[in-house]
């Protein structure tokens, strides 16, 4: 009795060990979606799964209109929508997802994702999808190269990500300057912020342009600011050059430090929360259109405003943005491509610009964008369409973290801005001399 | 003759039953820890970027690594955080345990509060000290500013962001090491105390020579336990500061997790796994050897 007793404890651990073992194999979502098919109360649904970077509420309505809607119009599909914070936590969730063969397979994602996944087979190539496509010639041409690696189209853009200054007007008025001119150059820009800063002692309450010392997204401020100055990117990709060390490069760190020196509220770019723009305490930023849209609410609504980009050599600003990817591991090619181009037509984009504020991406769309506000839209749809955005190579981590680190060593002041920059391009250098 | 027969037969049983009940600790032990360690071991000389064919790479990472100025960085602020986070926290423990070792109605309620923060999820508990520590609306610096000091920026001054959050640690672990000593307290047989009372020995002296003594293995415990669990910090520091500013929080296991999954650099970041591994089991040792003296005190 006690050994068949312990006969079967020993058995049942085995299963259930084999059980536990079973699901980590690559065979995963296969074996999920096959059941779920069989099983489940539509067979012949096809079950895709779609992962987004962010977790803005106003963006996840959105996407749940979206796919109803596409749902809608294609009931032998269901998607299931799944959501996951921007950085490190989404590339940690997508590593593991492709690692345990349970990745989505539709991915919205960051251009610089390029560079690092599409070497490692994790987007498939849509050219012969985007060849056949109606939607080809009307997509604003910059957006569609953008999506491409070496000659082939990986990604369809879905949310352009222009960095505009967006200021507080009620901030402006309270410091004597006028809220409907807001700064158009570099000095300009320092000379608002010096009138803007406030200090008790010598703690700054109120800053004039809120700009962070430390984390993991201070590169795309510099870009903006590298941008302006004539810069870019941080790498020419065409040729592996590192050029975040180019004196105009150097000139554009060393103009945030200044601005640093004259007062600002430290903070952590890693936590957007922590912007003192969003609680009133800081009169300029930089951010996106759906921050605008997210700080445009509250106690902030109707007191903040979007500026055209600024300039010291060039009117530009650095302009991120993020497509929608295949899964080089799904088996629904067809019905992925099929999501892709319900997303990117007309109808969904003018819905997006309407809801979230995000700018159109066709050329049909161009005209009717520009008439609602016409300075504003028009230096935002330049941005767009001669924007670069973020480097596509396999290092861009690597980038990203060599250039936060001279930047923190920067704005704490631990080194000036050529020497930190340099240290940043001998790092870089060494990642594309170990490719 | 007969009898050493049924002896056997039931030694062979129990034995089995024995290997049986031990199974499940050990297989499991076998398979996600056994074998991980040594799958480590070998990823760790190889360029292993977790997607493609791993190719030897021979001691390449572990060259590397001396040349790595964020993992020597990483070494020493791992090093700081221990120290700092485990005598602290042993001390409160330890006279939190002794304040709270008496008979009273309240007694399960304070010792409920002191425990709660180490049950909590240090993910949850992380962002709540952010939002203390939050430099504008952070309720420490709203204390401050109540006081008429001047607000600190916490977690983004370089000099501050470790200690804070050392104390949020301690804080938070301070309520184990109670309720394992107060579990040693309570083994300490009172007939000590009343003899130590006779010869005239007042609280200090009892504490001195009775209380200590009796709790060293209990101590030696808390202190290896401690060592490993702070030679592995990880969540708080990537919540909280992400290893900033200029690098003054980033740890061990922070830089094993940024190399491998987030610059897919799976090879290297074993190779600093395994010297995490060996550095724990060295200081275990030392410990062990250094650190366990009295541990077996007589009260017969």
């Amino acid at each position: 009795m006690r050994r068949r007793g312990a006969v079967l404890c020993v058995v049942s651990v085995i299963c259930a060990a084999l059980l536990g073992l079973a699901g980590c194999g690559n065979q995963g979502t296969e074996d999920l979606k096959e059941s779920g098919a069989v099983n489940g109360s539509d067979s012949a649904k096809t079950r895709l799964v779609f992962l987004r970077v962010g977790t803005e509420p106003e963006r996840k309505t959105y996407w749940e209109e979206a796919i109803a809607a596409f749902m809608e119009a294609n009931p032998d599909i269901e998607i299931e929508y799944q959501e996951c914070g921007y950085g490190d936590d989404f590339e940690t969730k997508l590593n593991t997802g492709f690692a345990s063969g349970t990745a989505p397979d539709v991915i919205n994602f960051t251009m610089a994702s390029m560079g690092t996944r599409v070497p490692l087979g994790q987007y498939t190539a849509l050219d012969e999808y985007v060849n056949n496509w109606k939607g080809k010639d009307d997509f604003m041409q910059n957006a569609l190269s953008l999506g491409s690696v070496r000659d082939s189209i990986y990604g369809i853009a879905v949310f352009p990500d222009p960095r505009i200054l967006i200021y507080n007007k009620e901030l402006f008025e309270q410091a004597g300057l006028d809220p409907s001119a807001p700064p158009k150059t570099w000095d300009e820009l320092m000379e608002y912020h010096k009138k803007l800063v406030k200090k008790e002692g010598d703690s700054v309450v109120q800053t004039g342009f809120g700009i962070p010392t430390s984390g993991s997204n201070m590169q795309h401020y510099f870009s903006v600011f590298m941008e302006e100055n004539g810069v870019k990117n941080l790498v020419d990709e065409d040729n592996n050059q590192v050029l975040c060390n180019t004196a105009e490069a150097v000139e554009a760190a060393e103009f945030m430090k200044q601005i640093a020196d004259e007062g600002i509220i430290r903070w952590d770019s890693n936590n957007k929360d922590q912007n003192p723009f969003s609680s009133g305490l800081a009169a300029m930023t930089l951010g996106n259109t759906s921050d605008f849209h997210n700080w445009n609410q509250g106690a902030m609504e109707g007191k903040i405003a979007m500026a055209a980009p600024m300039t010291n050599k060039e009117q530009r600003t650095f302009c991120g943005m993020s497509f929608l990817f295949m899964s080089g591991e799904t088996q629904y090619k067809e019905e992925v491509w099929k999501f892709i181009e319900f997303i990117s037509s007309s109808e969904q984009m003018w819905k997006r610009y309407e809801d979230l504020g995000i700018p159109p991406l066709r050329e049909s769309l161009k005209d009717r964008f520009i008439q609602i506000s016409p300075e504003d839209n028009e230096a935002i749809y330049d941005s767009i369409n001669y924007g670069t955005g973020s480097p596509k190579v396999a290092y861009a981590n690597s980038v990203y973290n060599a250039v936060n680190d001279a930047l923190e060593k920067v704005m704490y002041g631990v080194e000036d801005a050529k020497t930190a920059l340099d240290t940043a391009a001998d790092v870089i250098q060494q990642e594309i001399d170990n490719q | 003759m007969n009898q050493k027969n049924i002896a056997g037969k039931r030694k062979s049983k129990s034995d089995k039953c024995a290997y049986a009940m031990i199974f499940p600790a050990y297989f499991t032990f076998t398979v996600f820890i056994l074998i991980p360690i040594f799958v480590v071991f070998y990823y760790s000389i190889t360029n292993f970027n977790m997607y493609s064919k791993p190719e030897l790479a021979g001691l390449k990472n572990y060259i590397n690594l001396f040349g790595d100025g964020d993992f020597i960085i990483s070494i020493k602020n791992t090093l700081f955080y221990t120290i700092l986070t485990l005598f602290p926290q042993l001390a409160l423990g330890l006279l939190v345990a002794i304040m709270l070792y008496r008979k009273s109605r309240l007694l399960p309620l304070f010792r409920t509060a002191f425990y709660i923060p180490n049950v909590m999820s240090m993910v949850c508990i992380s962002m709540v000290w952010l939002w203390i520590y939050d430099p504008t609306f952070g309720v420490l610096n709203l204390i401050l500013k109540f006081f008429g000091c001047a607000a600190e920026q916490w977690l983004q001054d370089t000099k501050m962001a470790m200690p804070c959050i050392i104390l949020m640690s301690i804080w938070k672990s301070c309520g184990y090491s109670m309720v394992i000593f107060l579990s040693g307290l309570t083994s300490i047989p009172d007939s000590l105390y009343e003899a130590a009372s006779l010869d005239g020995a007042g609280p200090i002296k009892k504490f001195y020579y009775i209380t200590w003594p009796m709790l060293r293995p209990t101590t030696f415990f808390l202190l290896v336990t401690g060592i490993v669990n702070s030679f592995s910090v990880f969540e708080q520091v990537n919540i909280m500061t992400g290893g900033g500013p200029l690098k003054t929080t980033t740890t061990i296991v922070h830089q094993i997790y940024r190399r491998g999954f987030l610059e897919f650099k799976m090879g290297y970041a074993s190779a600093m796994s395994v010297m995490l591994l060996a550095f724990s089991i060295l200081v275990t040792a030392f410990v062990f050897k250094y650190g366990s003296q009295g541990q077996d005190v007589d009260v017969s």
